[in-house]
């Protein structure tokens, strides 16, 4: 019977097994491509899973919205409706002003910028660990969502896609430990890397240089530097200023302006403007720009440590401006696993 | 054989969507480990069938699904059933309390392990709040021996 035999497991077989599994530690550590496929392959029946289990709470909500009253739908039908004429008013202009900025950056650069491809995702699920701050999308490989691509809500960026598979993908979000990304800091023109703490939306920037003036809500917004994030969208607002006299430096912590605590739809940037084109064309790019018009075109940007030499007589060191620019080129891109 | 087999893989199955099941945080943080509690409560009953490969295989799968480091659920659920397979005769005779214990301590080791691969141990207070769940494989572990019982007899 089954009682009486031993079923020790093999010493090989374990071994084995620990092997693989401290491989896999490794490989996903190391961010190789096979630990991607194989969460890939292994993520799209556990998303299926997540997304089965979210079904019924979904039918559940349309369930209750279909007995809600019908007073306060006209009404909220009314105010949506205002609401939307006043954005498509709005809108107007920004494509008005859209066409303006193109010209202009054609007669500079020769490229246009291009409004973002947007697709919008429900939650449905979360995932917390002390590790990371990460949530489960409704959206995945076939809707194009790919790792790396910034998530956005109504108010700035809320993190970026950590994978992505065929039912479904991770966000990650800005406030986990192992998220990074550059920001600017408010009209200071300082640029840095802005942390995330692993604490509920609370997020860190050390060694600013004492002479910015910072002010307890400040808004941080994207730079486009780590080429991840586009330009200009906002991330978060300085809640706190940390002032060690005993040395030159600020350090800061910021809260998140995306509602973190109530994710529950959310935009994921498909096709990121800003992002930075693939390096044999960046390449390209540089060669065929004559070295003129490339200064002409520096000029005007003062934190670009490129532009000085022209303007300035060659033993002069560009102290302030070197140590605004170092953080940026040093800085690590944004990653998350 | 057959039936087993289905008791086996649907129990597991149900297990995961409990894992991965809605997203409340209080709910995420002090339920049992109910994929782990599954792995083991066939490594004692079933071990002909369910060994390391099938713990190995289910951690891999909790690691993916709870979007942690690829393998280090694997890691740990692989020790356990290597552990509980090892003393097995002896957990096979005890009372349900005497194995509830067992495992309650052995998922301590294991949150322990886990917490530290995470790199969350932070404070007391922390760890402690974690090694909740411990507390909740010890309760949940009778009511699941009698759930899979049910089930056992239904199937067979």
């Amino acid at each position: 019977m089954a009682l009486f035999e031993s079923h020790r497991p093999g010493i090989t077989k374990l071994l084995i097994l620990v092997l693989l599994s401290v491989l896999f530690m490794a490989l996903d550590r190391a961010g190789s491509i096979w630990a991607l496929r194989i969460t890939t392959g292994i993520g799209s029946v556990t998303d299926g899973i997540s997304r089965l289990v979210q079904a019924p709470a979904q039918w559940g909500q349309n369930l209750s919205a279909s007995f809600q009253d019908n007073l306060k739908k006209t009404d909220t039908i009314t105010q949506l409706r205002q609401e939307n004429l006043l954005l498509k008013g709005q809108m107007q202009q920004f494509f008005d002003l859209q066409n303006e900025v193109n010209h202009l950056k054609k007669l500079l650069h020769g490229q246009d910028s291009v409004v973002p491809n947007v697709l919008l995702a429900r939650l449905i699920a979360v995932n917390d660990s002390p590790e990371q701050q990460s949530f489960t999308i409704n959206r995945g490989i076939n809707d194009g969502v790919k790792p790396g691509q910034p998530v956005i809500d109504g108010e700035g960026i809320v993190g970026q896609i950590l994978r992505s598979s065929l039912s479904g993908a991770v966000v990650v979000e800005v406030d986990s430990r192992r998220h990074a990304l550059s920001v600017s800091l408010g009209d200071t023109g300082f640029v840095g890397i802005l942390n995330g703490t692993g604490k509920r939306n609370t997020l860190t920037m050390d060694r600013i240089p004492e002479r910015y003036p910072i002010k307890v809500g400040d808004l941080l917004t994207t730079t486009g530097l780590d080429g991840v994030f586009p330009k200009g969208y906002p991330v978060a607002r300085v809640s706190q200023i940390h002032d060690d006299k005993s040395q030159a430096f600020i350090n800061i912590t910021a809260t998140p302006v995306a509602n973190l605590n109530q994710v529950t739809e959310v935009l994921v940037l498909t096709d990121p403007p800003d992002a930075p084109p693939p390096p044999n064309r960046a390449t390209e790019a540089a060669t065929t720009q004559s070295q003129p018009l490339l200064n002409l075109i520096n000029a005007g940007k003062p934190q670009d440590p490129l532009a000085l030499p022209l303007l300035l007589p060659p033993g002069f060191k560009p102290l302030p401006d070197a140590a605004t620019a170092r953080p940026a080129a040093n800085g690590k891109p944004p990653h998350a696993q | 054989m057959r039936s087993e087999w289905l008791s086996i893989i649907s129990t597991s199955f149900v297990a995961l969507i409990f894992t991965l099941f809605p997203h409340n945080e209080w709910y995420q943080q002090y339920a049992p480990q109910w994929l782990l509690l599954t792995v083991l409560y066939w490594c004692i009953q079933e071990p002909t069938r369910v060994g390391l490969i099938y713990a190995w295989f289910l951690g891999l799968v909790l690691d993916v699904g709870t979007v942690g480091l690829l393998g280090a659920n694997a890691l740990l659920f692989t020790l356990s059933a290597a552990l509980v397979l090892g003393i097995r005769q002896m957990l096979f005779v005890t009372g349900p309390m005497q194995q509830a214990l067992f495992i309650a301590g052995l998922s301590i080791v294991f949150l322990l392990l886990s917490l530290w691969m995470q790199g969350g141990i932070e404070n007391g207070v922390t760890v402690l709040n974690y090694l909740a769940r411990a507390l909740s494989n010890l309760i949940a572990w009778p009511v699941m021996l009698l759930m899979f019982y049910l089930i056992r007899q239904r199937l067979s």
